[in-house]
Parts: structure tokens; C-alpha cells; sequence
């Protein structure tokens, strides 16, 4: 199966293709949505040239444009290579380059987001199949686990008075006033600040291990969500950087998913065709359970009933099936993405919305609602769209009745 | 050779962020937004005063506000400009500022 994907596999120019790419699934879908950042935030154009730099051999270029111009040049265009598929790995040596050398290049460029893009850029330009994606994933814990620890020594994070002060500027929500009033002195502030500590602890440890990596990532996730509702800030490019980084924890399929569907349902058919459309990778393969030489042990009466979708010995049906279709399919994170960079008004602060909006779908909160939703369609499947031709005979009851 | 580079990246950064326990400051150690400086800065040249934007122009910083790094990084800043770009300009500064709403303390150039 894994030849099988290979040989479908073409050097493409097409920005959401990945197929072909010198770096694997997720590593490339990592470097991509970073580019997206960059382009789409402009940070290749806050590349400083020479001023107060943190290596002194640095200050011999100042006054000299050509190196704050090679940097920005330098970015702009890797992340159109990574984007592009051209020489990917190449690509992301450059973009982290020159980031880590815009870091060193002047201190008031500084900023821990930034150098964590070059950081996490430098290092997927150095993979090795034989390595595969263990320094980004060391890189995302050894920032939490650093953070935490800094956080954990600080004595004003402990009483609490960091937060406290931090809140009255950073903070635009007035419930959060409301509820510290309405609690006794520091108690609000002391226990945002342990939270904080404890949620990077877990995400820094979560992470190391199989297990716990799911728990850490929700945890990662809400701590983003948590900071930017509050604050309304991306803190840099920390609040779409962190969380794309967690994909380079996930286990990619490494051969086709399949799925298995009613072939005599016209609308199931027609789901099929509109997903397929989007599948670019051609990773699912869709399959009447009528026709499928192997059900992997599931009973015709459960497949007439729901859809399923098997990978790698895991079997996903009903809404499970389509959430796993969709945090298969590297399109969905190029929406969220989108719709997360999307400038906001003063007014309508949507970010945090469109976050929770997209944390609580793909949330096991969610499931009640989505399996309802999908029980809903799935029992009226036959009357939706009841003119659509299926794939396979109609089943013999209705053909006896005829 | 690659994963020797991509181990070293990673050393660097944990050799970094050991170094920052011993010092004051928190350049490339992984504090992001951890401190909260509320300061002023008040600068004097030849006996002049200079502006917000004279002092914005001099250190790429706001000659006021709150800054979200260690008032070390910025008086490693302040210290690095005054004794490179502007050392003969004899510049007179005095940082206010109020660590994570701490009271108040006073950083000035030239040092004593």
C-alpha cells in the first residue's frame, strides 16, 4: 500500500500538494502553514537590518543595506519555495537562516516568537529520513518546559503579582475584573499564574510521550485560546506557530485510509465525490461496503447503518469518521489558518471566536452533537438527494417489493 | 552531519537558557511575555533634553510604556548603544521603571 502511495507521488507545484516533497507528512504541512504565516503576516518584511546586534562582528554591516535586504529577500522568497515545493528542505534552511540571523542581528528585533520560527524552520531543513521529526518535537517542549521553568523560579509568577500587573494593561475583558473583585485579594491572579505554569509543564512533559501527546496538545491549544481571548494579542506569531508545531507530533497515515460507504444511497455517493474533490493527495479511497473484499470485521448491518473509516488497524464511523476525514486532509488547516489571520476589526474580535469555534468542533464535547447531526442525515439518507444514481444494485428487499 | 547541526541548535538553546538562570537578563533563553516592565526613560545631551521621538530614534524603543522583557535586555540595549554608536555623545539617561508593578527603581548612564 505504502509502494502504492509512492507511485502516485509527483513533484507538483501546486501549494497544497505535498506528495513528492522532500520532507514527509506532517513535516511539510508544518513548513507550509509557517510560510502562510510569513507571507500572510508580512514578517519577512520585519527582518531589521544591522542595529545594537547581540554577536558584535554583526555591527561591521551597518549602514550597509545589503544584509537586512538579503534577509527579508532570503524569507520572502523560501517561504515561496516551501510553498511551491521547490527544494523544500533547502528552503527551510534559508527562511530559518535568516530568522535566527535577524535574531542575532539586532536586539530590538528580538522577540522569542521569531526566533522559534527560525528555530523550528532551521531544524526541518536538517531532516534526515533516519532522524525523522524528533528535534521539531524537542524543539516545541524544550520552549515550554524553558518557559515553565522560568515562570516556576520567578518569585513574582509565584506570588501571583506578575499577572496582577500584567492584567491591568494586557487584559480587555472586563469579566476577568469582575470575577478578581469578587474573589478574595490575589487569589484570582495567583491561580492564572499556577495554571499557566502547570498547563506548560504538562504540555512540555505531555508531549514526550505517546499516551499523554493528545492531552498535551488540547492542553497547548487551550492555553493559546485562553491567552488570546483574554488578551486579544497573537503574541508575535506564538498563537498560529505553537499550535502548527503540534502537528509535527501526529502519527500521518503512512499508507490510504479507507472508507467504507453504503453504495446504494445516492447522497451517499454524492458526499463521496465532494470530498473526494478536495482528497488532492488522493489518500482516501472510497468503497461501497456492497463491493469491499474485506469489511475488517465490521457486520454489513453496521456499514448500512454508518459510514466507516479504517487506518492502520483504527476504525473511526459515523461524525468520528468525517472529523478524522477532515484532520486527514491538509486543506482544513490551511482554512482554520486562513480564517484565524484574517485581519480583525476593533470591534468584532473573531479570532477568539473562530478559535473556540474550531477547538469545540473538533472537541469530544462536540460528539453528542455531531453524531445526533449525523444520525439525523444518515437515517434520511435515502430521501436527500433521492435521485442520485448508486453505485451498486439496490438491496434486494426494495427489489422484491418492485 | 545534519543531525549533528540540528543537536547543536538544540544544545545552544539549553546551554542558553542554563546561562540565563546565573544572569539577570533573557536574551535567546525562552521567557516569552514573562515579565511585565512598566518604565520611563528620560535622556539628556549636552545639557538638552531630547523628545520621545529623539529618544525612540536613539534606541528603537518607546521612551515610555511597558516592556514584556527583563529591564536587564533593556538596559542591555540602553548600555550597548551609549557605549558603541552614541559613546561621543556623552549621553546623560535615567530608566525608571517598576518591575512587575514593583516599586519603583532607577537605572542611569553613565554608570558609577
Amino acid at each position: 500500500m505504502a509502494r502504492e502511495m509512492k507511485s502516485t507521488d509527483a513533484m507538483s507545484r501546486n501549494p497544497f500538494r505535498f506528495g513528492g516533497s522532500e520532507l514527509p507528512m506532517p513535516l511539510i504541512l508544518v513548513a507550509k502553514l509557517l510560510a502562510v504565516c510569513i507571507l500572510g503576516r508580512f514578517l519577512w518584511r520585519d527582518l531589521p537590518d544591522p542595529f545594537l546586534p547581540m554577536v558584535p562582528v554583526l555591527d561591521l554591516f551597518r549602514g550597509a543595506p545589503y544584509l537586512g535586504w538579503g534577509l527579508r529577500v532570503a524569507a520572502l522568497l523560501g517561504s515561496v519555495a516551501v510553498l511551491l515545493n521547490y527544494r523544500v528542505r533547502t528552503a527551510c534552511l534559508v527562511i530559518g537562516s535568516a530568522f535566527l540571523l535577524g535574531t542575532l542581528t539586532s536586539r530590538i528585533y528580538f522577540e522569542n516568537n521569531r526566533m522559534f520560527l527560525g528555530c523550528v524552520f532551521f531544524l526541518l531543513g536538517l531532516y534526515e529520513q533516519r532522524t525523522g521529526p524528533w528535534m521539531v518535537r524537542v524543539q516545541v517542549m524544550l520552549v515550554f518546559f524553558s518557559a515553565a521553568l522560568n515562570k516556576l523560579l520567578d518569585a513574582s509568577w509565584r506570588s501571583g503579582h506578575f499577572f496582577d500587573y500584567w492584567s491591568h494593561f494586557a487584559i480587555n475583558k472586563s469579566l476577568y475584573f469582575q470575577v478578581a473583585a469578587a474573589l478574595p485579594v490575589m487569589f484570582l491572579p495567583r491561580f492564572m499564574s499556577w495554571m499557566t505554569i502547570g498547563m506548560e509543564f504538562g504540555v512540555a512533559l505531555g508531549l514526550m510521550f505517546r499516551r499523554t501527546r493528545l492531552a498535551a496538545t488540547w492542553i497547548g491549544l487551550l492555553l493559546a485560546l485562553g491567552m488570546n481571548a483574554l488578551t486579544e494579542r497573537t503574541f508575535g506569531v506564538f498563537f498560529y506557530a505553537m499550535p502548527i508545531c503540534y502537528l509535527a507530533f501526529v502519527e500521518w497515515p503512512r499508507s490510504k485510509v479507507k472508507v467504507l460507504y453504503d453504495g446504494d444511497c445516492g447522497f451517499c455517493e454524492r458526499t463521496r465525490r465532494f470530498m473526494a474533490r478536495f482528497d488532492l493527495e488522493k489518500l482516501f479511497v472510497w468503497e461501497p461496503f456492497q463491493q469491499a473484499k474485506d469489511l475488517f470485521g465490521i457486520s454489513q448491518e453496521s456499514l448500512r447503518q454508518r459510514l466507516y473509516l479504517v487506518t492502520e488497524g483504527k476504525k473511526y464511523s459515523g461524525f468520528g469518521a468525517f472529523k478524522m476525514m477532515l484532520l486527514y486532509n491538509p486543506l482544513t488547516y490551511f482554512v482554520m489558518l486562513t480564517a484565524l489571520m484574517l485581519p480583525q476589526s476593533v470591534y468584532l474580535h473573531h479570532r477568539s471566536w473562530v478559535a473556540i469555534f474550531f477547538l469545540l468542533f473538533f472537541s469530544p464535547l462536540f460528539v453528542p452533537v455531531g453524531e445526533t447531526a449525523y444520525a439525523l442525515v444518515a437515517q434520511n439518507r435515502h430521501r436527500i438527494l433521492s435521485g442520485e444514481s448508486c453505485v451498486v444494485e439496490p438491496p434486494s428487499h426494495s427489489s422484491n417489493r418492485a | 552531519m545534519m543531525r549533528m547541526a540540528g543537536i547543536c541548535l538544540l544544545l545552544l538553546q539549553i546551554v542558553s537558557v542554563i546561562h540565563a538562570r546565573f544572569v539577570p537578563s533573557r536574551w535567546l533563553a525562552w521567557a516569552p511575555n514573562d515579565y511585565a516592565i512598566g518604565y520611563k526613560m528620560q535622556v539628556q545631551i549636552d545639557g538638552r533634553a531630547l523628545s520621545a521621538d529623539e529618544i525612540g530614534n536613539r534606541y528603537h524603543l518607546l521612551s515610555e510604556g511597558v516592556y514584556e522583557n527583563p529591564v536587564q535586555n533593556m538596559v542591555d540595549i540602553m548600555r550597548q548603544r551609549e557605549q558603541t554608536y552614541g559613546r561621543n555623545d556623552h549621553a546623560q539617561v535615567v530608566l525608571v521603571y517598576r518591575p512587575n508593578g514593583g516599586s519603583p527603581q532607577e537605572w542611569r548612564w553613565p554608570e558609577k
